[in-house]
């Protein structure tokens, strides 16, 4: 189910309501988590944030006026604004009633987890030790441009993992519903935007 | 595309193995490195449905009206209840829909029970007639257990909740003149102001 067939679904009968609320909650569910989480909201209190998230998104979907994907308006990035909005009006109350929110990763929780996460995959394949370790440093540090860059740009994002796939240009032009030409500039236009998320890494290169 | 794009690009792909990466490869292999396990937790964490956590996000969703119950489905919190309608349970245990009798509805839920007299007798008439209201601690948890005692039942039995209300409609034989005979319970919930709930009986 495409996010836009999820959307349509909402707005439908009672047993596609269903299958869309599983899709939502059992995938999209576990991106906003993980954002929430990284954004600094207690796992705790990640479900109320998606709760809201989801309702608010059930709420709105007979006014989406949007398109299928990879633009500006998609479902896709309608549904990350939502997510973003009740993580920030959470954030905010939170803020009201503790005034102690210092941006991203008050938690420690995501950076541990999501340090053993990146251990787990191919820098484990490393040998020495002090490469490693240089490595785990750079891998963190963009791995946090990257969720926040996910958030803001989701259907970049999707695109910039088709690539990841070794997707050729014209699968993944079929995907997005853009020429092959079209579709060379819009990967170009991605990289372009996740610069500025992970630029400061890149001080972990030189070093 | 630019010569340094494609490097990027091809790294991101993981297509190079060069032993001097460049700055370019070396970033782009990171950002393949994170996306890769961003994606493989969110799939780890998808498989995991947090049932309780997932019924309570669709019973919210029914609450403000944004979620039709599908037909032939058993709300999940009728399973879990263990309250008694026995204004249901009474007359169609023999699979039979007896209107009009007086009886009670007694509700138990843990601690002390709860007698809700019957105050008004039921007609043949086929509009649907507010006939009993029913005053409850909990009207929600009320409203929950008669449903549920209409599914325990095993006749046709639809369900459906909108609005804050639930529409309960059992088929049966009536017990007058063995004609195929429709019990409809229409509950109106109104947690705020936690009082009283009204049943209407049609057939």
């Amino acid at each position: 189910m495409t996010d836009e067939e999820i959307i349509k679904a909402i707005c439908s009968t009672a047993r596609e309501q269903s299958k869309a609320l599983e899709q939502l909650y059992r995938y999209k569910g576990a991106e906003f988590k993980r954002f929430f989480h990284y954004k600094g909201i207690p796992l705790g209190s990640c479900e109320d944030v998606l709760q809201d998230a989801i309702l608010k998104i059930f709420n709105g979907a007979k006014d989406f006026r949007g398109s299928g994907g990879f633009s500006e308006n998609s479902a896709n990035a309608w549904m990350w604004t939502i997510a973003r909005n009740s993580m920030n009006d959470h954030l905010q109350l939170r803020q009201k009633e503790t005034t102690v929110i210092g941006g991203s990763l008050s938690d420690s929780d995501w950076s541990e987890s999501h340090q053993a996460e990146l251990k787990d995959g191919e820098s484990s394949l490393i040998q020495d030790e002090s490469v490693r370790r240089a490595q785990m440093e750079i891998d963190f540090c963009v791995s946090k441009g990257i969720e926040d860059f996910c958030a803001e740009h989701p259907d970049r994002a999707l695109v910039l993992m088709m690539q990841m796939d070794g997707e050729s240009i014209e699968s993944i032009a079929r995907r997005i519903e853009r020429t092959s030409a079209a579709t060379k500039e819009y990967i170009s236009q991605c990289k372009i935007r996740l610069k500025p998320f992970i630029q400061h890494c890149l001080a972990f290169v030189t070093e | 595309m630019k010569n340094d794009d494609q490097e990027w690009l091809d790294a991101l792909a993981g297509k190079s193995q060069d032993s001097n990466q460049s700055t370019q490869q070396i970033e782009a292999a990171a950002v393949r490195r994170s996306l890769l396990a961003r994606r493989e937790s969110i799939e780890r964490e998808s498989e995991k449905l947090d049932q309780i956590q997932y019924e309570k996000m669709k019973q919210t969703l029914m609450k403000h009206g944004h979620l039709a119950r599908e037909p032939g489905s058993k709300s999940p919190l009728q399973r879990q209840l263990t309250l008694i309608g026995s204004f249901i349970a009474g007359s169609i245990s023999s699979g039979l829909l007896i209107f009009g009798l007086t009886t009670q509805v007694m509700v138990t839920r843990g601690g002390p029970e709860i007698n809700i007299e019957r105050t008004t007798e039921a007609s043949d008439k086929k509009e649907l007639k507010p006939m009993i209201t029913l005053q409850a601690t909990d009207p929600i948890a009320l409203a929950q257990s008669l449903e549920a005692k209409a599914w325990e039942t095993g006749l046709p039995t639809e369900a459906l909740s909108m609005n804050g209300e639930v529409l309960i409609t059992i088929k049966g034989l009536s017990e007058k003149n063995s004609d195929q005979a429709e019990l409809k319970l229409l509950l109106g919930i109104h947690p705020q102001t936690k009082g009283d709930i009204t049943v209407k009986i049609s057939k």
